[in-house]
């Protein structure tokens, strides 16, 4: 992937570089609001990460100069600010996320990677999803496993459609409690666990292969084998 | 339940309390101007009536030693059927037989010099009648006294019309003074409801609402411009306040960002070096740090909040809420949360007071014992609607409540718990800037939490602004710890 950073701390740019480029992924930087809207304005990014407090232009600017140029790159904002309202303030502006500092790299990458996947990905409106032998009828609200029908509560099919929508990909609790939840507070890691584990435990029953995968230090990954 | 969220007003009592009060200064102070004027107008008639028949007496004395008997007897019967003066004239015997005048019967009793007031029969125009005098005695021998007398009709007339006009003055006061009253103090009372409404609605979040300060300078501009100073002191520190919390978020996250990036990075690298271990110690270290900070911006948040951004929402809604994020949390801890909802419509923050209820759930199963429940319950008592969160643990003894709801107070002195000591001091912030109130009692066992807030009927039509898509958690590593 190829990413633009504008942020115009010098420290965190140059971590997120170094963390990016581990990852194989190449990372420009800018360091002001105007550099960094002639560079997304003159390059092709795969997405670009968004500081908000910048020098000369600050991010909210940038994001809705970039927006009226019909450009269509997915944005993640990054921000000190991580209220409802700045938040609200941002996905308003045209962000396709929203990220508080301090952030985790792992957090970070997780969410690079599903606006990314969400502005290529064919948008189709699709009224099943399907992950392995695993089913979700979006219709009906039904699931079943193979020939095996799941009883979902309301809360457990919210998640396991985020899941099967991000299917393969990294998912963080962070986004799993905005998904489901729409919280604007972090009711603690060990909740959203529970809540996971409980799905899990439906998804898996017996001998069944797993499919509900837990990331260390990360979150969570739906694939089949 | 608080009594300040059951007190009723009773509008106008000031105005008619002080209207009332005008009213009886003026009464009084008429009743009195009268009783003076009366009671000098009667001691000046009396002087005279004294002169009067002190004058008259001793001239009759003088023509009884000059003339006899005979001179005096035939002086009063003449005076007393000219009927001049409203005087009335007896002389009688030791006995009181009637020698002479027009007084029939000497009034029992009536023997002093001074002048008394007694009643006789007395014959005036040929008629005998029952009238009430003012008498002077003389005695002119040794078996002979004179009786001179002056009919009192004038002086119970004037008696009469003393009470007559005391009761029209003291009605026409009544009156005069409560509607002048009324209208004087409503003017005072106005400009104390002028500033209990500016008060109100600067309360509720209009921080730019002021007093009037009109052109008199008088004390009431003199307390609107001390009320709009105060008014202006807190905008400036509400205001203030959320700029230092915007500012401590940026501050203190920058620096914490860099270094966790740094682990993070260091880690990426690292691949199995035996760093990794401190590595993990130290983030998780860190975690608790932003944890705190993120803890006490939240705090620091709630306090500044204000009714601006209130919208009409259902207690039970939350609750119901906070019971699906937390059932599956309990049950894991071998605890079971019921519900026991009915409508309780208040106006808040619903996240504020989320957040609230998801720390007292969070706490009920920290410390509640195992296979103990956890009562969660909403209802309208009164002016209030409630949120009691009920579990079965060892609660908090009534003496260490106070303390339980300050920041970063731990009841457990070894600290060894996880937790900020910030969890309780945000509900109860929560309950404060909602004009509520967080009160912690007695489960019997257990700690019984109920949060009051100001009940409030009928939803207004604003939609709740918090979409779906574009909310969620704050940064990562945030716990809601205790």
């Amino acid at each position: 992937m190829k990413l633009l950073l504008i942020e115009d701390d010098r420290t965190t740019a140059s971590y997120v570089q170094q963390g990016l480029a581990e990852l194989g992924h190449a990372c420009d930087h800018a360091q002001t609001g105007l550099d960094g809207l002639t560079a997304a304005l003159t390059n092709n990014y795969d997405a670009i990460i968004l500081d908000r407090n910048l020098p000369q232009l600050d991010g909210l600017s940038v994001l809705q100069a970039l927006r009226s140029q019909g450009q269509t790159t997915p944005v993640l904002i990054l921000s000190a600010l991580g209220q409802v309202d700045d938040r609200i303030k941002g996905l308003e502006a045209g962000s396709d996320d929203y990220l508080t500092k301090p952030f985790s790299f792992g957090e970070l990458m997780a969410r690079i990677a599903a606006i990314v996947r969400r502005g290529s990905g064919a948008a189709t409106a699709t009224t099943t999803l399907q992950v392995g032998d695993l089913e979700l009828d979006l219709l009906a609200r039904a699931a079943k496993r193979g020939a095996r029908r799941i009883e979902l509560l309301n809360k457990e099919f919210q998640l396991l459609e985020y899941f099967m929508r991000h299917a393969g990909q990294v998912v963080t609790r962070t986004m799993l409690l905005e998904a489901a939840w729409d919280y604007s507070f972090d009711p603690g890691t060990n909740v959203i666990d529970v809540h996971v584990s409980r799905l899990r435990g439906k998804l898996e029953h017996g001998d069944e292969p797993p499919l509900l995968h837990t990331v260390r230090g990360a979150g969570y990954q739906l694939y089949a084998r | 339940m608080p009594a300040k969220l059951l007190r009723r007003r009773r509008p106008q009592a000031a105005a008619f309390r002080g209207a009332l009060w005008i009213t009886l200064i003026a009464v009084v102070t008429t009743m009195v101007a009268l009783s003076v004027q009366h009671f000098q107008t009667v001691r000046v008639l009396k002087i005279e009536l004294e002169h009067l028949l002190e004058g008259e007496a001793d001239a009759l004395v003088l023509r009884y030693r000059d003339g006899g008997f005979g001179v005096l007897a035939s002086y009063i019967d003449e005076q007393a059927l000219m009927q001049r003066r409203d005087l009335v004239y007896m002389v009688a015997d030791g006995a009181g037989r009637r020698l002479a005048g027009n007084v029939l019967i000497w009034p029992s009793g009536l023997a002093s010099e001074h002048l008394a007031i007694t009643i006789v029969r007395v014959r005036r125009g040929g008629q005998v009648q029952s009238r009430r005098i003012e008498a002077e005695v003389r005695t002119l021998g040794p078996d002979t006294r004179l009786l001179v007398g002056h009919l009192a009709d004038s002086r119970i007339a004037l008696g009469r019309r003393y009470w007559m006009s005391l009761a029209l003055s003291v009605l026409a006061t009544a009156v005069l003074g409560l509607s002048l009253g009324w209208l004087v103090s409503r003017r005072g009372v106005r400009v104390v409801r002028a500033a209990a409404d500016t008060g109100d609605r600067f309360l509720s979040g209009r921080l730019d609402e002021r007093l009037k300060v009109s052109p008199r300078d008088d004390e009431f501009d003199r307390l609107a411009e001390v009320f709009n100073a105060c008014l202006d002191e807190i905008e400036r520190m509400v205001r203030s306040l959320r700029a230092a919390t915007d500012g401590l978020a940026h501050d203190l996250k920058t620096p914490l960002t860099r270094i966790k990036a740094r682990l993070e990075l260091a880690a990426l690298r690292g691949g199995e070096s035996p760093q990794q271990d401190t590595l993990a110690e130290t983030a998780r270290d860190l975690d608790a740090l932003l944890a705190l900070v993120n803890g006490l911006l939240v705090l620091a948040r709630a306090d500044a909040t204000t009714a601006d951004n209130f919208v009409a929402l259902d207690l039970a809604e939350v609750a119901q809420e906070a019971y699906d994020l937390y059932a599956p949390l309990a049950e894991e801890a071998g605890q079971r949360l019921l519900l026991r909802l009915s409508p309780a419509p208040a106006r808040g923050v619903s996240s504020l007071l989320l957040h609230a209820t998801a720390n007292l759930i969070d706490n009920a199963i920290k410390h509640g014992t195992l296979g103990g429940q956890i009562v969660v319950a909403t209802a309208i008592h009164g002016a209030a609607s409630s949120l009691t969160i009920a579990d079965r643990g060892p609660g908090i003894a009534p003496d260490a409540r106070e303390r339980a709801l300050q920041r970063f107070s731990r009841l457990d002195e070894s600290r060894s718990t996880p937790g900020s000591g910030l969890g309780l001091s945000l509900v109860a912030t929560v309950a404060r800037v909602h004009r509520g109130q967080l009160i912690l009692a007695d489960n019997h066992p257990g700690l019984r939490a109920e949060l009051w807030l100001p009940l409030s009927r009928g939803r207004d039509q604003q939609p709740a602004r918090a979409g779906k898509q574009i909310t969620g958690a704050t940064a990562c590593g945030t716990g809601t710890e205790w």
